[in-house]
């Protein structure tokens, strides 16, 4: 299989307009003879399934949780990227797209991120002709901040709740097309497989999460925004629903899964306090800006109370290593600094089982006696409030131990400049796709690419596939829909079997515990090595041999059970873990979010090897436990000039 | 259109609140009005009288303010009643264990109090209005002050008269701030001076019509020589 | 840090399913940390019914983002929706605040006839999605947006709007309200878009169609005792019931 990016012709900066101009478009009375099917409801789902619905085609939408207003997209805090140059700080464009290929560490695509950049400004125009509250100067125009280490200020906010006021934009114009009908919404409905006619998407298969009545539901063409799977560690700051699933089953189903080892670790988490931790919580990284993070110096008792360690004992790391940066390094470069104190044993806070000290001081006091307590709280008085009551440590007195967690996953469908998949039919948008951060994401710009995919590029490319394709009527009575709706009843079948021969012994959250905190973020967290990744390779099957015949899901299939919801789920993780084991093994590089511990400067920073690694690496499934097969789409940088980064 | 829209609204849960609430200060209104007519006891049995044979002089006044009254005590007491069923089936199956928060006792009083100042307002027009002989056996139409001195100078004629005013206290302590606030004219600057506003006014009241039956009781207003 | 742990005795409502009838049941639970947030004290409960075969089965609560802004979670604790903290969701409502005093929880699901119970503490919410359909948005098609400095947006007013968009839509409002009201909620909405000037096309059409569509949901009605102020997570204030108030009664009285 040779991967077409079908990236259009001309100069980088008509690339998008070539592209539009040259596509079908459906004419009105035709588009309502259409429909489409939209699993997800986050930025990416959400606005695409409103603009498609403005747009006059059926659109079908699902969601797992009980609103479409709830997708984990809510749970975004820092803000949205755009190239408004609203400051007159010298941002354009080009220089959004340039911060954004180079914060990826030179492994997206250049065409994609260019539109990307471009469609940024458009964004915010939308979201504020809905009603998005964004934050205002006293004389009515929008406020910026700078965000995530980027040299200008282009991140527009909502206080700390951008995302949530974004999803609620995008939820209330999905809301309008849901009241006129336009939209048929399906919440507390998991979509479990794809179905795939004469090679083209033509459906889903979905469970009721109330009756759990198992559903066909077929259409012209699927668009999978169905976000990340950075619950596959256990712990990330994803919500507790966030899968794989509806992404993993269309890789079975023939999509290719792109760079699936890509995972984004935020410096700026409150550490893990306990074994019955459910998950981790985010704090914005906006706190860099005036806290300094650092541990005590070698041979000081990490136990001490930090307030008793006087300066010329504290090692800021970050400063003394990045001396231009500071504790504004991106987001790799400071958790991965982070996590080689604690490895050195200099960490702080509590010990957890037999873990050392996972922590780092992130210490205000500097700019509280600089700027006052009244103005620390007046930036981040609700940041330290969540710490407060999430720690009972007050944050004003003592510094606030932080730690780096999964966050984000740059992975995803494989997909063209249309975002289609080489699954013709099948969309796909937001952080489910792999398209436009590359090995690292920047702060502030998933939001941008969700919405970006989900208002403005995929209702053109949608209606420039209905357009151009000939598609036979297919109704769910067709044999594939049959066919995946059997599989999906098996399976569901399978997972409630142990339990009913009384075989049952091991809860599903245990299997997931397993597989998250010892396997994967063991092996294939921040830093990866060849002997780490295969010991997890030889693990994850022997894993999913004891989870198929030991699982313990009780209740039945045909009600609200949330164990067979979640046994679905890691089933899924434990089968996807091995292909993202094996992408990080494959991958001998240090790049971005991840770090070989093989491929390293002399200093010990991570190296990029671009010689061997300059691709995108797609993987193709061949069956379960099998190898997949991998293809490359060669990566070409025509106008930012690969450089190996530098923050020094 | 506009009237059909009105109509709509005084149909809706919002629209029969602005009436409680327009009714309730109508009867509000009255009742000030009616604390200061009773208040010039104090001025002896002839201001009183004077103050009693006026109105009765003014039928249009009389009979006007009566009517805009029984029109206001009845919309009260229906929307009352109609939203009172909105609220139970809203919630059929309740807590088995409840706890408030910010409710207070006079906000978490006003149905059974409302109950309560029905019965009593009937009481009392057939006392001191009508003049029902089994509700107070001296009643002289006219004679105005000594109806109510004989009256209050029997305690659990007094004691009935002080409980219901505290429950029209706890009405108004409540109702009279929740006026603003359902009439859509509060705001964050004016809350709190509306809050206070209503608990002096309830407080004025209460003092204010309490003072008449202890005084008589205590032998205050006088009534050896005027009454027998 | 807590390090000590505690007992306690749980009585939490199970219902099969819709329409089923439901009873307190009582559970102990033994272990349980101060730094455990109320849903992973659920979580070890139901680890433990689990792996003791309970007959009962683990406890179905709704939950996702297990930090204060998805809205799904919520239980009612001891007759408090949310539990006992102030300004606080009970995915982040911490066992610490149970630590010092009665060590007997009465956990029940959301009560109100407009949010039927699906199971257990889990409750169907979709009436709010209607009020929202109903015309809780501002009718802008994708791409017909003027730039975003086009119109000024006083500070202030942003800030105000932005206090009401704060609503995470969680239903703790109906759940404390003693007449199972969603003025809150509603006006919540409702005075977002009425406080920007984007809002102002569609103002009086919007609350009149919200409201009606909350009364047909089967609400009850506000009368200002002001609990769903006291128990909402994000703290939003009974003022824009307020101008909900204001808005439908001149809404009522407007020709257009
Ligand atoms: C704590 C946190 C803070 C963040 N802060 C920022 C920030 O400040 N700036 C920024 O730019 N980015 C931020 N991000 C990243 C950003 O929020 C996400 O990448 C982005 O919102 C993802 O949007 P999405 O539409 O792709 O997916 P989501 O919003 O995750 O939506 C996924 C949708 O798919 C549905 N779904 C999933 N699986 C299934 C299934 N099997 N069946 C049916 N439906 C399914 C879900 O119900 C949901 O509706 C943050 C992320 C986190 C976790
Ligand atoms: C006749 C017997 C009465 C009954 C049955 C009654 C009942 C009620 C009830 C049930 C409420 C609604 C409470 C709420 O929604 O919180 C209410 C509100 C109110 N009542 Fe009465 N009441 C009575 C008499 C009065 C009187 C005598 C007055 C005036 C002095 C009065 C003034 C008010 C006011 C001002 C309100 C507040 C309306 C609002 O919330 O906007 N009521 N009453
Ligand atoms: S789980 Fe999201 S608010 Fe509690």
């Amino acid at each position: 299989m040779t991967l077409d990016a079908k990236i259009p012709d001309g100069p980088i900066e008509k690339k998008w307009d070539n592209a539009r101009f040259q596509m079908k478009l459906v004419n009105p009375a035709n588009k309502r003879k259409h429909r489409v099917i939209v699993v997800g409801s986050g930025l990416a789902g959400g606005a695409a399934a409103a603009s498609l619905g403005e747009l006059g085609y059926n659109v079908d939408c699902f969601c797992y949780q009980d609103s479409p207003r709830r997708a984990h997209s809510i749970a975004a805090q820092g803000g949205i990227n755009a190239a408004k140059n609203y400051q007159n700080d010298g941002d354009s464009v080009w220089r959004l797209f340039y911060d954004t290929v180079k914060g990826g560490d030179y492994r997206s695509r250049e065409a994609n991120v260019y539109r990307l950049a471009q469609l940024s400004v458009n964004i915010i125009d939308q979201c504020v002709a809905q009603g998005v509250p964004f934050a205002r100067e006293y004389g009515g125009v929008l406020a910026n901040r700078s965000f995530g280490g980027a040299q200008v200020s282009r991140t527009f906010y909502c206080r700390g709740q951008t995302g949530q006021q974004l999803l609620l934009g995008a939820y209330q114009a999905l809301a309008r097309q849901i009241a006129v009908g336009q939209v048929r919404m399906f919440p507390r409905s998991e979509m479990l497989d794809l179905v795939v006619v004469d090679g083209a998407a033509r459906g889903i298969i979905t469970r009721d999460m109330v009756s759990g009545k198992i559903e066909a539901h077929a259409a012209d063409c699927v668009l999978l925004c169905t976000g990340g799977y950075g619950n596959i560690f256990y712990l990330s700051t994803n919500a507790k629903g966030c899968n794989v699933t509806a992404s993993y089953r269309a890789f079975k189903r023939g999509a290719l899964f792109a760079n699936p080892c890509y995972t984004q670790i935020h410096p700026t988490c409150i550490p893990v306090h306990g074994e019955y931790q459910s998950k981790l919580t985010l704090m914005s990284e906006s706190l860099r800006n005036d806290g300094r993070v650092w541990v005590p110096k070698e041979g000081v008792d990490p136990a001490t109370k930090p307030t008793k360690i006087p300066e010329e004992q504290r090692d800021y790391y970050l400063e003394r290593i990045y001396p231009a940066f500071g504790n504004l390094v991106p987001r790799d470069v400071a958790s991965r600094a982070a996590k080689r104190m604690c490895d050195d044993g200099r960490g702080v806070g509590p010990t957890v089982g037999d873990q050392p000290r996972l922590g780092v001081y992130l210490d205000f006091a500097d700019a509280i006696s600089r700027l006052g307590e009244d103005k620390i709280r007046e930036r981040y008085g609700n940041l330290f409030h969540m710490y407060e009551r999430i720690t009972a440590e007050n944050p004003y007195h003592t510094p606030m131990r932080i730690y780096p967690a999964v966050h984000y996953t740059m992975g995803g469908l494989w997909v063209d400049y249309q975002l289609q998949s080489n699954l013709a039919g099948l969309f796909v948008g937001g952080e489910a796709n792999f398209s436009d951060h590359g090995a690292n994401r920047l702060g502030a710009s998933a939001l941008m690419q969700g919405l970006a995919d989900g208002y403005f590029v995929l209702p053109y490319t949608v209606g420039n596939y209905l357009g151009a394709t000939k598609l036979e009527a297919v109704e769910t009575s067709h044999a594939a829909f049959g066919d995946a709706l059997k599989d999906v009843e098996a399976k569901i079948d399978r997972l409630l079997e142990p339990e009913k021969k009384g075989k049952g012994t091991r809860s599903v959250d245990d299997f997931h515990r397993e597989l998250g905190t010892q396997v994967m973020w063991e092996h294939c967290g921040m830093a990866r090595n060849k002997e780490g990744l295969e010991k997890a390779l030889e693990r994850i099957p022997e894993l999913r041999e004891e989870f198929w015949s030991t699982v313990r899901v009780t209740g039945s299939a045909g009600s609200l059970n949330q164990q067979l919801e979640k046994a679905g789920r890691v089933a899924d993780f434990l089968e996807f873990a091995e292909v993202m084991c094996l992408d990080a093994l494959v991958r001998a590089e240090s790049c971005g979010g991840h770090f070989r511990e093989e491929s390293q400067t002399p200093e010990g920073e991570a190296k990029r090897d671009d010689e061997n690694f300059c691709h995108v690496a797609a993987w193709e499934f061949t069956g379960v436990g099998e190898k997949p097969t991998e293809h490359r789409e060669a990566l070409e940088f025509e106008h930012v000039k690969l450089t190996q980064r530098s923050y020094k | 259109m506009a009237t059909t829209d009105t109509f709509r609204f005084t149909q809706s849960m919002v629209g029969k609140k602005a009436i409680m609430a327009v009714s309730g200060t109508v009867m509000f209104g009255w009742i000030f009005v009616h604390m200061i007519g009773n208040l010039q006891i104090y001025a002896g049995p002839q201001k009183i009288n004077d103050y009693g044979k006026f109105l009765h002089d003014t039928p249009a006044l009389l009979w006007g303010s009566r009517i805009v009254l029984l029109f206001a005590v009845l919309a009260h007491v229906f929307s009352a009643l109609s939203l009172y069923g909105t609220a139970r089936s809203a919630r059929t199956e309740g807590y088995r264990k409840s706890n408030t928060r910010a409710a207070t006792v006079a906000s978490k009083s006003m149905r059974y109090g409302g109950i309560v100042l029905v019965a009593f307002i009937v009481y009392h027009l057939a006392q001191l209005t009508w003049g029902v002989k089994a509700t107070l056996p001296q009643f002289v139409f006219g004679d105005v002050y000594c109806n109510v001195v004989h009256a209050f100078k029997i305690w659990w004629i007094t004691a009935i008269y002080l409980v219901a005013q505290v429950f029209l206290f706890l009405h108004l302590y409540h109702g009279v701030w929740s006026v603003f606030q359902t009439l859509g004219v509060n705001s964050p600057r004016w809350d709190e001076r509306f809050q206070l506003g209503a608990k002096g006014f309830a407080a004025l009241v209460l003092v204010g019509n309490c003072s008449i039956p202890v005084a008589v009781l205590a032998g205050i207003v006088p009534s050896a020589g005027i009454c027998s | 840090m807590s390090a000590s742990t505690f007992k306690l005795t749980l009585h939490i409502w199970r219902q099969k399913q819709r329409g089923a009838r439901g009873e307190m049941k009582q559970y102990e639970l033994d272990g349980v940390s101060g730094d455990m947030s109320f849903l992973e004290m659920l979580d070890v409960l139901n680890e433990k019914l689990i792996t003791e075969k309970h007959p009962d089965g683990p406890v179905a609560f709704d939950h996702d983002c297990r930090e204060g802004i998805c809205g799904m979670c919520g239980v009612v604790v001891n007759g408090e929706a949310h539990g006992p903290q102030a300004g606080t969701t009970c995915c982040q409502l911490h066992m610490r605040t149970f630590e010092h005093g009665e060590h007997e929880l009465w956990i029940e699901p959301w009560r109100a006839d407009a949010f039927p119970v699906l199971k257990d503490l889990i409750v169907d919410r979709t009436a709010f999605d209607r009020i929202i359909q109903a015309g809780g948005y501002v009718s802008v098609h994708t791409g017909s947006a003027p730039d975003g400095n086009a119109i000024p947006i006083g500070k202030n007013e942003a800030e105000l709007s932005m206090d009401a968009a704060a609503c995470i839509g969680c239903g703790a409002c109906v759940a404390a309200c003693p007449n199972a009201s969603a003025m809150l909620f509603t006006s919540a909405k409702v005075a977002q878009l009425a406080l920007l000037p984007q809002g102002q096309p569609e103002r009086f059409t919007r609350v009149k169609k919200m409201v009606a569509q909350m009364e047909k949901e089967g609400f009850g009605y506000c009368t200002n005792h002001k609990e769903c102020e006291a128990v909402c997570p994000k703290e939003i204030s009974v003022q824009f019931i307020t101008q909900l108030n204001r808005d439908l009664l001149r809404a009522s009285v407007r020709r257009d």
